[in-house]
């Protein structure tokens, strides 16, 4: 049978090892080879020796030459897209203790309204039927400062999801200041499983970028509750994703930080992590530190891949598999304290529908015109290869780029990670070897 | 009586639906269509091994869970 490469493979060399790494954007793999007669990119499928062959068949990266894999990638995007499970962000606090330099928002807001809990709850009560599974991310604002709500509102939906054998999830975005090993546990209890906490380097910058509304500092009460976590709590079921928005201050002292969380957290899997450039996401805060923002992560992940630091970087890796971002997925709807319905917590400005009397009065034109979108008006979106898994779906933002006239493709926002895939992938094979296939 | 009102409430669950223990509920707040609806029918007669009459339904003679105990109890002496 004639074989050729998947169009979804990328490639990249380790150079002073001659170790080729291949990560395949369609099946979500990874695996390394030693060239050996495979120096020079692109490969020949001539070149490949056979017993090499076999396993890269085995894992996709190599397909019969007769197939279509765009057809497979319409087919993964469709899947993904109409999810049968239901997700809800909710947002149960629109205020927030820290005063981030960087926020975009002006928490002009409080805490989630009593009829906007009990329409929450009746609308899961009435529709959960429809749905294989439930999932809630609490998010703000600092959804912790609204615990009470979110343990009302946990309690009721995994009583609705055991009455009728559905599974139910959570995960967090808070900043960690209240995440105290009481309010862990409890949390926990809520099958919270995914905690994402920002911690922006050391004490040094956190306590710039990241200080209470009152100025004072939040890095030594937050990583005091990570620790009695790390220390008290027994469970493996759950996962800390530790977030750090790179700033040009921060990348100075990433060495620092970098030692700091290996020190403290480089042993227990639990700990993950993120790094990410300070967005311009609005707001009149960021203007004071514009000359602060980076242009690039390349140096982020250099430094990563070549210290000697060996960090589970789990959170970077699952990040690769998102060519569509998770809230452009159907029957995922972010609901804020007054019960206005969003696509995703960064669109605001853009309401899809609202939640009245346990219902879920969605715009059915906004809604179907972001489900239905499809970039190939877009000239760079038709001639790359990813186009079949993400039709422009990278980030529900692009959303906004569409709906303007003349259409700007220099505005789309691609997938982050893929723009760096290969220094991600250095980092990955250093850190998280195993997730590598040794084809 | 309880057993019946209890395995009601489960006919609602397995159909998806969590109903709260309460006549003033209206269960057509949860059957919005007719296929939930007669699912919801086909569920409590296998649940309690008896057969609705026709006119029962068309007489909307079961608005909350109270009314559709009633008619299982009735059913079941006959």
């Amino acid at each position: 049978m004639e074989l050729k490469f998947s169009k979804f493979n990328h490639y990249t060399y380790i150079d002073k090892t001659e170790t080729l790494l291949l990560y395949n954007k369609l099946r979500n793999t990874m695996g390394y080879l030693q060239p050996i007669s495979l120096r020079n990119l692109p490969l020949s499928i001539d070149t490949v020796p056979e017993k090499m062959m076999g396993r890269l068949r085995d894992h996709g990266f190599v397909v019969p030459a007769s197939i279509d894999e765009s057809i497979q990638g319409d087919d993964l995007h469709e899947k993904i897209i109409n999810s049968s499970s239901l997700h809800f962000t909710i947002l149960t606090s629109e205020s927030c203790n820290f005063g981030c330099q960087y926020c975009f928002d002006d928490f002009q807001r409080s805490h989630i309204k009593e009829s906007v809990i009990q329409d929450l709850i009746t609308y899961a009560k009435r529709n959960i039927g429809q749905y294989t599974e439930m999932n809630v991310a609490w998010f703000g604002g600092e959804p912790l400062l609204a615990r009470d709500s979110l343990y009302t509102l946990s309690e009721a939906f995994i009583d609705i999801c055991r009455k009728t054998s559905r599974r139910y999830s959570a995960s967090i975005t808070t900043n960690g200041y209240l995440l105290d090993y009481e309010t862990f546990k409890r949390l926990l209890r809520y099958r919270v499983f995914e905690y994402i906490i920002t911690i922006d380097g050391t004490a040094k910058t956190h306590n710039v970028s990241r200080p209470l509304k009152n100025g004072g500092g939040t890095f030594h009460k937050i990583i005091e509750n990570l620790r009695c976590i790390r220390d008290h709590v027994k469970s493996q079921q759950f996962r800390i994703v530790l977030r750090t928005n790179i700033t040009t201050d921060v990348l100075e002292n990433l060495h620092d930080y970098l030692s700091f969380v290996q020190e403290e957290f480089g042993k227990d899997n639990r700990f993950t992590y993120l790094f990410s450039p300070v967005y311009d996401w609005g707001g009149d805060r960021i203007n004071a530190m514009r000359g602060k923002l980076i242009d690039s992560m390349s140096d982020v992940y250099a430094t990563l891949a070549e210290g000697d630091w060996q960090l589970n970087m789990s959170a970077l890796q699952g990040q690769l598999s998102h060519a569509i971002c998770s809230y452009a997925q159907k029957n995922t709807y972010t609901v804020n304290t007054l019960g206005d319905v969003f696509l995703c917590p960064q669109l605001q400005e853009y309401p899809i529908g609202k939640l009245i009397n346990g219902k879920l009065e969605i715009d059915e034109y906004k809604a179907a015109y972001w489900y239905s979108l499809s970039a190939k008006a877009i000239e760079g979106c038709k001639s790359c290869t990813d186009y079949s898994i993400c039709k422009g779906k990278s980030c529900v933002r692009n959303l906004l780029f569409f709906n303007k006239n003349p259409m700007d493709p220099a505005q789309l926002n691609c997938g982050r990670e893929y723009a760096y895939l290969n220094d991600v992938l250095k980092v990955l094979y250093k850190m998280n070897k195993d997730s590598f296939i040794e084809l | 009586m309880e057993d019946t009102r209890k395995k009601v409430i489960e006919c609602f669950n397995s159909l998806g639906f969590v109903v709260d223990d309460d006549d003033t509920v209206d269960i057509l707040d949860y059957l919005d269509n007719s296929i939930t609806y007669i699912s919801f029918i086909v569920e409590v007669e296998s649940t309690f091994d008896i057969e609705i009459p026709d006119e029962y339904l068309l007489q909307g003679r079961m608005r909350n869970i109270g009314n559709v105990c009633d008619v299982v109890e009735m059913l079941k002496k006959e």
